[in-house]
This record gives structure tokens, C-alpha cells and sequence, in this order.
């Protein structure tokens, strides 16, 4: 099997998990215009609390739906509990609060369910599937990851596109001002913006735990690619976010595979800094006005 | 608030009138912003069915009046009537389902939404189905999209801009874009418009079609229209307030209050109070 090869598809699945992550920031930035830095310790969270559920009931998929119900309504809560109070004050204001969060998560979780490193099941076998007497460097698990996260994406562009309600989002995300005069419940939308993000972060932790391991620093670097992702894609654009999260995936399984592993993480930020310096409106910034 | 009695008891009411349907009455209002004073004691009337000028310089407080009254800004004194019925301390959301429909200062469109869409936005007076039942794609919330596009597109052919609905706003001309937004007031079929600077950026020609379909919705709406050009003001109104720093100096019909010492002193600025600081003024705007 070429090398080449083997390096794109890990980087394809590794990018669905980023894409994920870069979506739940993508749907708090046009909710609200906050970067939700707590945004991997969320998504730690609602693991943990699938975990707990997985633990007691023996089954994976009553824990994912946990997992999924417990990012919207932490989502939810976060919004209309704390970061409401300061939506209307300086942007720095927003951000040094989900700085708090990400703190108070990362202590709080450890205090309930310990510190050490957990491993964590996975629905579908996360080894190499072997076709003939030829190893394929794709996991049963890895289909799995792209599958769900296309699946989410489409959801949500259909929820964007062709309903009331998304349409709704849309105009009270860009102008919450005229949205209301014009009878939209601007407040509410952002509430569930924000649940939907959360949703999508609970998501990327779900698929992060079965091969990186479940601790309450887990989701730190993949907040970072995610990050990147998102900013590559503009901020505003959850297809930027998706193609934002597979040019992360390829860009670090390249790094990772030709300069070494190491260099991952560096070479993340050499990203980000290269496109903040470049192009700070991402790659995808025409498209999000046309077409999300 | 209870929006729903108060639509109702606005639409029981019959005829033409100072308190019909429709009808906006300001009593005594007053705000301040610090020790600014944006509104000083305004009581004005627009009735059921006409068509009123707001007229007055820069800062006189007019934008202030349409923000006391779509819940912007909170009064410190004074009523707010609608359809004979007080509305204070209703809350932006809530105009709609009352009837209430207002532009801003210029476009004001969204530029990611196509023409149709952002009339869509405005069209919500229709039954709408649940949260849930449209997050999960029911049969009735699919229907609900299917009446919100039909209302849309109503609006824009009657308006004659239906060629535009799969457009985006950016790339039509300013006064096709006008026209998106009044389409977008007008799609709620309010029974009163609260109209900020229609006819700003507005060619000649443009503004008389303006006044020509003004005064084609005499017969569905009362309308309150704050606008500089007066041309539009003395082609469309049965009668004008003039506001100056926040008080009402004149009020009339147009030709009347064209004539007033009051009005023509204000709006060349003589006999200027002169404690009062340009800058300020122009900030209350």
C-alpha cells in the first residue's frame, strides 16, 4: 500500500473529528460572535457523562444519545446561564468567560470521575480492515466517524436551508435587531444555536475517545485543529467548517507522516498563524455569504 | 403582555378614527438618555387610515419616537396607544403579531439571504407549527414553509419585484433593494407602518412611485412616516408633526405647517437655543 495513500485516508477520517469540532464553533460564532474556547471541554464533558451511561446500561448507543442530548442542553444552559450576561459587552468579555469554563470543566469533571487516562469503547472495531490478505488502513470505526459527521452536516444544511426555523437562525444571527422586529424570538434561537453546537462538540468527543483516549485534557489539541479548521473556513460557514477540518486532517497526517509526529501540533499553529497572517477572512468567506 | 387580546380588541373596532385599528397615540412621552433629553413631552396621533409626516432636523428625537414605540427604548413618562389600547413595555418581537410593522434607516436586508428569503423572515403572522415539530421535519411545519413562500412571493409580485425573489440583495440596484425591504414590512399585512427615511437614496422618479403605492395602503394600514425630503411629505400626508429637540413645534396639514414660523426657524436654524452642542443633537438622531 502506498505510504501516500495510507497518510490521505487517516487524514480524511482525522478531519471528519476536526470538521465536527470546527462546526460547533462555526454554529456560537454566527449565534452570537463568540469564540467558544470551552468548546473541547464540553465536548470532554458530555464524554464522560456517555461514559458513566455506557458503564451502567452496557450499551454504546444509549450513551451516544446521552452524550448528544447532554451537549444541547449544556449547550443551551451555558448560553442562556452565563454567556447572555455578556453578549452586549466588549468581545473580550465573551471570551475570557469561556476561558472560565473551559477552567471550571477541566477541574470539576476530575472531581467526579478521577483524572486517569480511560479507555473508551467503540461501536465499530477501530482496527485496519483486512480485505483479501491486503490491510486497508481504514477502521470499520473510521467509516463510522465520516459517515455521522457527513450525515450531521447534511442535516443541518437542510435545517439551514429549507426550514422556517433555520431560515429564522440565519436572519437572527446576521441582524438580531431587524430579526426582531419582525417577530423572530432572537433570544431563543440563540439558546438553541448554541445546543446545536454543543451537540456537534459532544459529536467530535464521541469520536476522538475510542483511539485518543478519554482524560479531562483530552479534546485540548483537537480544539486547536478544530480551531484552525473553523478560522480556515471562515468562522461562518459550516461547509467551510467541513472542508476547513479535511485540509487539517491531510495537513497533519502529512505532517505527521513525512516530518514526524512531533510536529503535529507545531505544525497546526504554523497553520493558523499562516492564515491569520495571510487571508484572516478564510478560505470559504464568499461562499458562506452565498450560500449558508 | 398579553399580545394576542390586545390584536384582537385592536380589530373589533370598526371605522375610521383617531382610536381604530391601526390608530397610534403617543401622550405626554418622554425619554432621556442621561441629562440628554430625546423626547420632552411628545403627544402626537397618527389615526386609523392616514398617512403622517414626522419632520424635523437632525436629533429632533424622531427616530427616538419610532424606538419608544417598537420597544426599543424605554419611556421614563408617558403612553403609547395602539388601537386605542396601551402598549408600553411591549417588546420588539411582539409588533408583529400585534400588526405593527417598521422599517430602519436605510436597507437594512440580509445580504446572505435571497430576495425572497428575507421577505420570508417578515411573513410569520400566519399559525406557525412548533419548535419541535419543525426541527424534525413534520408534515405541518413543511406546509408552514409552503405558506411562508407563497406570502413572500404575493408581496413581491404585488410590488413587481418578483423577478428578483431568487436574487441576492447585493447585486440589485438600490432601489430594487427599497423595495425588498418595504416588501418585507408589508408582508405581515400590518395595520400600522412605521416608516424611517423611505425615501432616502431614492431617485426623483422613484420616490413618486413611492408616494403613488403610500397611498395605495391608505385603505389597509395608517403609516407614520419619518423622511427629510419633503417633496414626499407634501405629496403623501394628511398631516405633519414637526419635532425640534425633542418637542412637538408644529403640527398639520403639510401646506399649514410648510407656512409655520416655528418650522422654518428650525429648519434654518435660527434662534438656536444655544446651551445646546451640535454634536449632541446630531448623536439622538
Amino acid at each position: 500500500m502506498n505510504y501516500f495513500f495510507v497518510l490521505t485516508l487517516t487524514g480524511v477520517a482525522a478531519g471528519m473529528i476536526y470538521a465536527a469540532l470546527a462546526l460547533a464553533l462555526v454554529l456560537v460564532w454566527r449565534a452570537t460572535r463568540v469564540v467558544n474556547f470551552a468548546q473541547g471541554a464540553m465536548a470532554m464533558t458530555t464524554t464522560y457523562i456517555a461514559l458513566a451511561v455506557i458503564q451502567l446500561t452496557g450499551n454504546y448507543w444509549f450513551g451516544f444519545i446521552v452524550a448528544l442530548a447532554a451537549g444541547l442542553l449544556l449547550g443551551a444552559v451555558a448560553e442562556r446561564g452565563v454567556v447572555r450576561w455578556v453578549e452586549n459587552g466588549p468581545p473580550l468579555n465573551a471570551v475570557i468567560l469561556t476561558l472560565g469554563l473551559l477552567l471550571i470543566l477541566e477541574a470539576v469533571v476530575p472531581m467526579i470521575w478521577g483524572a486517569q487516562i480511560r479507555s473508551f469503547p467503540a461501536p465499530f472495531s477501530i482496527a485496519a480492515m483486512q480485505v483479501g490478505a491486503a490491510f486497508i488502513p481504514v477502521s470499520p470505526f473510521n467509516l463510522f466517524t465520516v459517515g455521522v459527521v457527513l450525515l450531521v452536516m447534511v442535516a443541518l444544511l437542510v435545517l439551514f436551508r429549507f426550514t422556517g426555523l433555520g431560515l429564522s437562525m440565519r436572519a437572527a444571527a446576521f441582524a438580531p435587531e431587524i430579526a426582531r422586529l419582525l417577530g423572530v424570538r432572537v433570544g431563543r434561537l440563540l439558546t438553541f444555536g448554541w445546543g446545536l453546537a454543543t451537540m456537534a462538540g459532544a459529536l467530535a468527543g464521541m469520536l476522538v475517545a475510542p483511539t485518543l483516549l478519554l482524560y479531562p485534557n483530552n479534546m485540548d489539541a483537537i480544539l486547536v485543529y478544530g480551531f484552525t479548521a473553523a478560522v480556515l473556513g471562515g468562522l461562518d460557514s459550516p461547509i467551510g467548517a467541513l472542508v476547513g477540518g479535511l485540509s487539517m486532517g491531510l495537513a497533519l497526517s502529512f505532517i505527521g507522516g513525512y516530518l514526524g509526529p512531533d510536529l503535529e501540533t507545531a505544525g497546526a499553529l504554523a497553520i493558523l498563524i499562516a492564515i491569520l497572517m495571510l487571508r484572516p477572512q478564510g478560505l470559504f468567506v464568499h461562499a458562506a455569504e452565498r450560500r449558508v | 403582555m398579553d399580545v394576542s387580546a390586545i390584536g384582537a380588541a385592536a380589530g373589533s373596532r370598526t371605522g375610521p378614527g383617531a382610536l381604530g385599528p391601526g390608530s397610534l397615540e403617543v401622550r405626554s412621552l418622554s425619554v432621556r438618555f442621561g441629562g440628554l433629553v430625546a423626547l420632552d413631552d411628545v403627544s402626537l396621533e397618527v389615526p386609523a387610515g392616514e398617512i403622517v409626516g414626522i419632520i424635523g432636523p437632525n436629533g429632533a428625537g424622531k427616530t427616538s419616537l419610532f424606538n419608544v414605540v417598537s420597544g426599543f427604548l424605554r419611556p421614563q413618562a408617558g403612553e403609547i396607544l395602539y388601537g386605542g389600547r396601551r402598549i408600553n413595555g411591549v417588546r420588539p418581537h411582539e409588533l408583529n403579531s400585534l400588526g405593527i410593522a417598521r422599517t430602519l434607516q436605510g436597507l437594512g436586508l440580509w445580504r446572505g439571504l435571497t430576495v425572497l428569503e428575507n421577505v420570508m423572515v417578515g411573513a410569520r403572522r400566519a399559525k406557525r407549527p412548533g419548535f419541535a415539530s419543525a426541527l424534525l421535519g413534520f408534515s405541518r411545519s413543511d406546509r408552514y414553509e409552503a405558506v411562508l413562500t407563497g406570502l413572500a412571493r404575493d408581496q413581491l409580485r404585488l410590488l413587481g419585484i418578483e423577478r428578483f425573489a431568487d436574487r441576492y440583495p447585493g447585486v440589485l440596484p438600490y432601489g430594487v433593494q427599497k423595495w425588498v425591504s418595504l416588501a418585507r414590512a408589508l408582508v405581515s399585512r400590518p395595520a400600522l407602518l412605521l416608516l424611517d427615511e423611505p425615501a432616502s437614496g431614492l431617485t426623483a422618479t422613484e420616490i413618486k412611485e413611492l408616494a403613488d403605492l403610500l397611498r395605495s395602503l391608505r385603505a389597509q394600514m395608517s403609516i407614520a412616516l419619518v423622511e427629510h425630503r419633503l417633496d414626499l411629505i407634501m405629496n403623501v400626508c394628511e398631516r405633519v408633526h414637526v419635532l425640534d429637540f425633542g418637542r412637538v413645534i408644529a403640527s398639520g396639514p403639510p401646506e399649514r405647517v410648510q407656512k409655520d414660523k416655528a418650522v422654518t426657524d428650525a429648519y434654518l436654524g435660527e434662534e438656536l437655543t444655544p446651551t445646546v452642542v451640535e454634536g449632541e443633537a446630531d448623536a439622538r438622531g
